[in-house]
């Protein structure tokens, strides 16, 4: 017995599960420190932005947002080449020992886009960080993705994300959302 | 009376007893004799231009808020209700015409007076003086060259006399271009926990933490050789730098290049050439000295107790404590109004990089600031002093430069000097018995009066 619903995914399941894989694959470089890997999962023109939240009365928020607005990230392959190379020297001394963390990825949706071979991915991440005796952070950011074909692989080459803290909550950000 | 604080800080030997980072009451009492009584930045007028511009922040754990007015006057309120307490804007900036609290709908204009209040005739009987419930003022609000600062206390000096010989070093930011600075960016807000007045000590004066604490991204992002470049301010000498301190707590450390405060940029060529286009108009403005010696050098400037200025990575930043081991860290960039679009981008992107909240700088303090903070949890560690007695006895007056000064950016003198001014104003019940240091030409080259 078959039985239609009455909801058309954007996208075929095979597409979806490649993306949940992917995301998921991400997720484990991350939380592994496995920055080359993941730098290599990344174009060449990668965008990767975070803006510093701010709290406007809801008739102001629109036109509160302006160029010129504080970022947490905003960086190209070279900026975020420079964070790993950064990690690499072994003279962070706040990751040392490493503070473990997890990126739980959920709320995956997929999308086609009007650009052959690119989809827009958006998801949730919650980063649990372990920090120094039982110190405990959590951060929860939505992200807006662009993925792209290249080649064999697929690739990240456009994230923006938003972070749902008016206040920073750890005294440093060494890692990757 | 107070709590006797003689004997917390000796500004000879370059001690402090480490119960100034840790114990709630003496914490109280810089809630009082500092926070209550020093000049307090509230916000740069850039970030309120128009009449019903608003910002919320903190004086001290007091909650302001600055309001532009119909005169393009600046004052300043408690953010509480008159009536019950509540908040009344809950914003972090914007534009109003009235600010109405949500607990019962009181609703006050933007010089503060109460406008209107719900059931008047009816519940009230027409009965309420609502001139006696506007909103509490900030009794002093004052700028300089684009700073607004507000202080509780109707005793206190005016803001210039509280910058007083400062104000020589704070102009080469503040005064340098025709147009003055701009804030730019969204407020940067990171809780650290961490007592305030670490970072205000290390920005201070601590050029000795930044080849080891910051020795990862050191090794990695410091992409500019001073010495090679050639850009138009050769004949300064780039191995001097400076501390300025003794200044009534304020202090400045700089390097006298007129060059390295683009040292950190990845790509310094945009900065470099900005700083060369005008380095004739900055000189007649602030004489040869200012010109090419401190204008583009890499310079940290204090206003005590809670203002960081870093002319060059170009960051302003203001510390509000939140208990004695919490403080919030709140960062912007700061621009010459003159840079072009481009050039600000460029430098709010590198302050962000370097200073934000995932700036790969600031990532490798906070975590020193914790501890040096939290290890004085324990009953026997806060028992024990810490120093800041590097280079003491080096101290001398400069024929042109204001206040205390020694040579070289890695130092302790300028933390020695703002530690003395806690205990100053921790000592003083009103501003009469605080010293005062202005003009003084020999401020005690020998460490002060202690």
């Amino acid at each position: 017995m078959s039985q239609s619903l009455p909801f058309k995914n954007a996208v075929d399941s095979d597409t979806y599960q490649t993306f949940q894989t992917l995301l998921y694959k991400e997720a484990r470089l991350l939380d592994h420190e496995d920055y080359e890997q993941w730098l290599a999962m990344l174009t060449d023109d990668i965008h990767y932005y975070m803006p510093v939240p701010a709290r406007y009365l809801r008739e102001e928020r629109k036109q509160a947002i302006k160029p010129l607005d504080a970022n947490i990230f905003n960086d190209y392959k070279k900026q975020l080449e420079l964070r790993v190379a950064r990690f690499a020297t072994n003279l962070v001394w706040s990751e040392n020992p490493q503070n473990l963390i997890n990126h739980a990825v959920s709320n995956i949706e997929v999308f086609p886009t009007d650009v052959e071979g690119e989809w827009n991915v958006l998801s949730v991440v919650t980063v649990l960080r372990s920090r120094l005796d039982g110190v405990e952070k959590r951060m929860v950011v939505s992200r807006n993705d662009i993925w792209r074909v290249e080649g064999d692989q697929l690739k990240l080459a456009k994230r923006n994300m938003l972070f749902n803290h008016a206040v920073v909550p750890d005294s440093n950000l060494n890692f990757f959302f | 009376m107070g709590i006797d604080v003689s004997k917390l800080v000796d500004n000879k030997t370059g001690r402090q007893s480490r119960t100034i980072f840790h114990e709630q009451d003496i914490y109280e009492q810089e809630q009082e004799r500092i926070f209550g009584k020093c000049w307090l930045f509230l916000a740069h007028e850039s970030q309120i231009p128009d009449p019903g511009d608003y910002f919320r922040t903190f004086m001290g754990e007091d909650e302001v808020l600055v309001i532009r007015q119909k005169d393009q006057s600046v004052k300043a309120f408690l953010n509480t209700c008159t009536h019950r307490g509540n908040r009344v804007c809950k914003a972090d900036k914007g534009n109003a015409k009235q600010f109405t609290c949500s607990y019962h709908g009181w609703s006050f204009a933007a010089d503060g007076a109460l406008q209107s209040v719900p059931l008047e005739e009816d519940a009230y009987y027409n009965e309420l003086d609502k001139s006696k419930f506007g909103l509490h003022p900030v009794c002093n609000v004052d700028s300089y060259k684009g700073l607004i600062f507000g202080n509780f206390d109707p005793e206190a000096p005016t803001l210039d006399d509280y910058l007083g010989d400062m104000k020589w070093y704070l102009d080469v930011w503040l005064d340098a271009m025709p147009e003055g600075t701009e804030l730019i960016g969204t407020t940067q807000k990171v809780e650290y926990p961490v007592n305030w007045k670490l970072p205000v000590e290390n920005a201070c004066g601590d050029g000795y933490h930044i080849g080891w604490a910051h020795a990862g991204v050191m090794t990695v992002a410091t992409s500019m050789d001073i010495e090679s470049l050639s850009l138009g301010n050769t004949e300064v000498d780039s191995s001097t730098a400076m501390a300025g301190g003794g200044m009534n707590g304020h202090s400045i450390i700089s390097s006298l290049d007129g060059q390295s405060g683009y040292a950190f940029y990845p790509d310094p060529s945009l900065p470099v050439s900005y700083l060369e286009e005008n380095r004739e108009t900055v000189i007649s403005r602030l004489g040869e000295t200012r010109g090419k010696q401190f204008w583009g050098s890499q310079i940290n400037m204090t206003v005590f107790p809670n203002v960081q200025m870093l002319p060059g990575l170009n960051w302003f930043r203001v510390y509000h404590p939140k208990g004695p081991g919490k403080m919030e860290m709140w960062t912007w960039a700061m621009v010459d109004k003159e840079m072009s679009d481009e050039l600000k981008q460029t430098v709010l992107d590198n302050v962000c990089r370097t200073f934000g909240a995932a700036g790969m700088f600031d990532n490798d303090d906070g975590e020193n600031f914790a501890a040096c903070t939290s290890q004085n949890r324990g009953l026997q560690t806060r028992q024990k002093d810490v120093y800041t007695n590097m280079g003491l006895g080096k101290e001398y007056s400069h024929p042109e430069m204001p206040g205390v000064v020694s040579d070289g950016l890695v130092g302790e003198q300028n933390q020695r000097y703002f530690y003395r001014r806690w205990q100053e104003m921790m000592a003083a019940k009103d501003w009469s018995a605080v010293p005062n240091y202005n003009n003084l030409e020999e401020a005690n080259a020998t460490g002060g009066q202690n």
